[in-house]
């Protein structure tokens, strides 16, 4: 399962990473050929301006990738923050409200929460260029796929505590950061890889649909989600290569990625098994 | 009873800490509602303020939440500001189809699912084990919408006219109208859903299948059927509530997506409308009844797992407490 999934990830990623040096055309550049089939002219057709789809496509990749594992990221580091923190700290108030915040994420909707978050910034005028739209997409998915990794590294973080040689360590004196870096961290790597594979799986899914709903990646820039967008009075007609191609594409990176992180769970740390069960809930 | 209390308080302040971040974060965007209405040449200062006195947008916005929240207490809404027609009539007009949308699927991913996720585990390493292992891996991977444009494409190109594939029609005009406008969304809503929830039952399903207790129950000489429903599905399902409550929490997420892709006039295209109008009370009505809705489906299924295994009561309680001590 991890080979195949590993398999069909580096693929994802020599297209997106590779593809568009290879392929050379420019995914804005438009033609007089609207809404052609895929053909040996373009491999994937055009889309209602004429624009190469199969170039749109893999620039579009490297925009929701880099959305999807920046977001992933930044979860990461947030998450582990308030999990680590609310596992070490003495105080239960603390500890409590800290997890009950993560609890608060956690029942909203990332659709709902996203879509107006996006929608009052735009409003700002903030996501006026297209780059910003983007920062803007990667922060708030990473905000608020955090709470993933707050359970989980809390409930690593907190079994961890009991284990002979945390309690051996603090013994000897050793406590605070030096104590996370040296004797938890190294520990609970196991569980966070494979929350971390599962995470940017989900955030593809999220992003993409909220760029689908409008409130994402702005055109002129691609990106899989906001290609969708652009493709729906179109493919009623009949392009079902519009929708087809970049369904595929996320289709394929999700199950490349989910594959990995059931794959590398079990190699990492075959008691931890079902722990995470709740990290592939949210998909959209 | 100390554990419903708890549970219905955690409830109400996680959907006010919802409805909290809405207002504000709604509010910390300028270009209000005024300046839409009024369009550029007409927006004079004096007419925006006027507008803004009218809806009771002039004053800091912790007050205007402490005003909203007061209103609310009396079941008042608000007034929209792009039609001046009040939110309740428009969430009541609405509220409908999302709710049905919301509850058949689940109904759906839970049935299906559930029974798929048991199957599987009871006939482990047999050929529809592995049918059904694998169709759920690739099902979790398959984004939501892109069943519904499939669906779309399906029978609004291909069978064009075979099947009503948009819009909406409600149960009270035509039951086989609204069950047929349903199905489609619902399947979209629910097929990413089926495939978690039987992905869950039958892991858990797997680690019951050798505990003494059912080993003694076949012994003990109840039947396969009793033996599988009341000791071990029983038994499997306490970690797959929860996550059905989440799946509830992230449905209503996705409603927004599907209402979408099937023009359906419900709460997420209202949401959607009233975010590109600026209508603050419209969406800070939609983000209430949303938190509602999804908050309450996992204190829903909290409530069942204790039904369900009561032991779950202390454990839930002594979390319960962690929070609040």
């Amino acid at each position: 399962m991890l080979t195949v999934g590993a398999v069909i990830l580096t693929v994802v990623l020599l297209l997106v990473v590779v593809g568009p040096i290879v392929h050379g055309v420019s995914p804005d550049k438009t033609s007089g050929d609207l809404l052609v089939g895929p053909s040996s002219a373009h491999i994937m057709g055009t889309d209602s301006l004429g624009r190469d789809y199969f170039a749109r496509w893999l620039a579009g990749g490297r925009t929701s990738l880099t959305i999807a594992v920046g977001a992933t990221i930044l979860a990461l580091v947030l998450g582990c923050a308030f999990g680590l923190t609310s596992a070490f700290v003495r105080n239960r108030f603390v500890a409590g409200l800290l997890m009950r915040v993560m609890d608060v994420l956690i029942a909203v909707p990332t659709i709902l929460l996203t879509v107006v978050i996006a929608g009052v910034l735009a409003a700002r005028g903030g996501a006026d260029s297209a780059f910003a739209s983007q920062l803007y997409l990667l922060l708030i998915l990473g905000v608020s796929h955090a709470p993933l990794f707050a359970r989980v590294s809390r409930a690593s973080a907190l079994s961890e505590l009991q284990k002979p040689h945390v309690v051996a360590s603090r013994l000897s004196g050793s406590h605070g950061w030096y104590l996370v870096r040296h004797s938890i961290l190294p520990n609970m790597s196991a569980p966070l890889i494979a929350q971390f594979s599962f995470t940017v799986a989900l955030s593809i899914l999220s992003a993409s649909a909220v760029s689908f709903l409008g409130f994402g990646v702005r055109p002129p820039a691609a990106d899989w989600g906001n290609m969708l967008a652009e493709s729906q009075s179109y493919f009623v007609l009949g392009a079902w290569w519009l929708v087809f191609f970049p369904c595929l594409i996320i289709f394929l990176s999700a199950l490349a990625l989910n594959m990995m992180g059931d794959g590398l769970r079990d190699a990492l740390d075959p008691s931890t098994s079902r722990k995470t069960g709740i990290s592939t809930v949210r998909s959209v | 009873m100390h554990f419903l209390l708890r549970r219905l308080s955690g409830f109400v302040l996680t959907v006010l800490a919802v409805s909290l971040l809405g207002f504000g974060l709604l509010h910390l965007a300028p270009g209000g509602p005024a300046e839409l209405l009024l369009g550029v040449q007409e927006a004079t200062p004096e007419a925006v303020a006027a507008i803004n006195a009218q809806y009771g947008l002039d004053k800091p916005w912790p007050w205007q939440f402490v005003l909203w929240l007061r209103s609310l207490l009396s079941g008042d809404l608000g007034t929209s500001v792009t039609t001046g027609a009040s939110v309740n009539d428009m969430i009541a007009g609405r509220i409908g189809v999302t709710v049905e949308l919301v509850v058949a699927s689940l109904v759906l991913s839970v049935v299906v699912g559930v029974t798929l996720g048991a199957a599987s585990a009871l006939r482990r390493a047999t050929w529809l084990d592995s049918v059904i292992r694998n169709v759920t891996m690739v099902a979790v991977a398959v984004p939501g919408f892109a069943f519904g444009l499939g669906f779309v494409y399906l029978f609004g190109y291909v069978l064009e006219g075979v099947f009503p594939h948009r819009g909406w029609v409600p149960i009270e005009e035509s039951v086989a109208g609204n069950f047929q406008h349903l199905l489609l969304p619902t399947l979209t809503l629910s097929l990413p859903a089926i495939a978690i929830v039987a992905k869950m039952t039958r892991s858990s399903m797997l680690e019951t299948i050798n505990a003494d207790s059912v080993w003694y129950a076949r012994s003990w000489g109840h039947s396969p059927w009793r033996v599988m429903s009341r000791f071990m599905l029983r038994r499997a399902l306490t970690p797959v509530v929860p996550t059905i409550g989440l799946l509830a929490a992230t449905s209503v997420g996705g409603t927004v997506v599907v209402e979408e892709i099937f023009g359906l006039p419900g709460l997420g295209s209202l949401l959607l409308l009233s975010l590109d109008n600026r209508d603050y009370p419209a969406v800070n009505a939609v983000m209430l009844i949303m938190a509602i809705i999804a908050v309450g489906s996992s204190v829903l299924a909290d409530l069942v797992n204790v039904y369900i295994d009561p032991r779950q009561r202390r454990a839930a309680t002594v979390r319960a407490k962690a929070v609040t001590a």
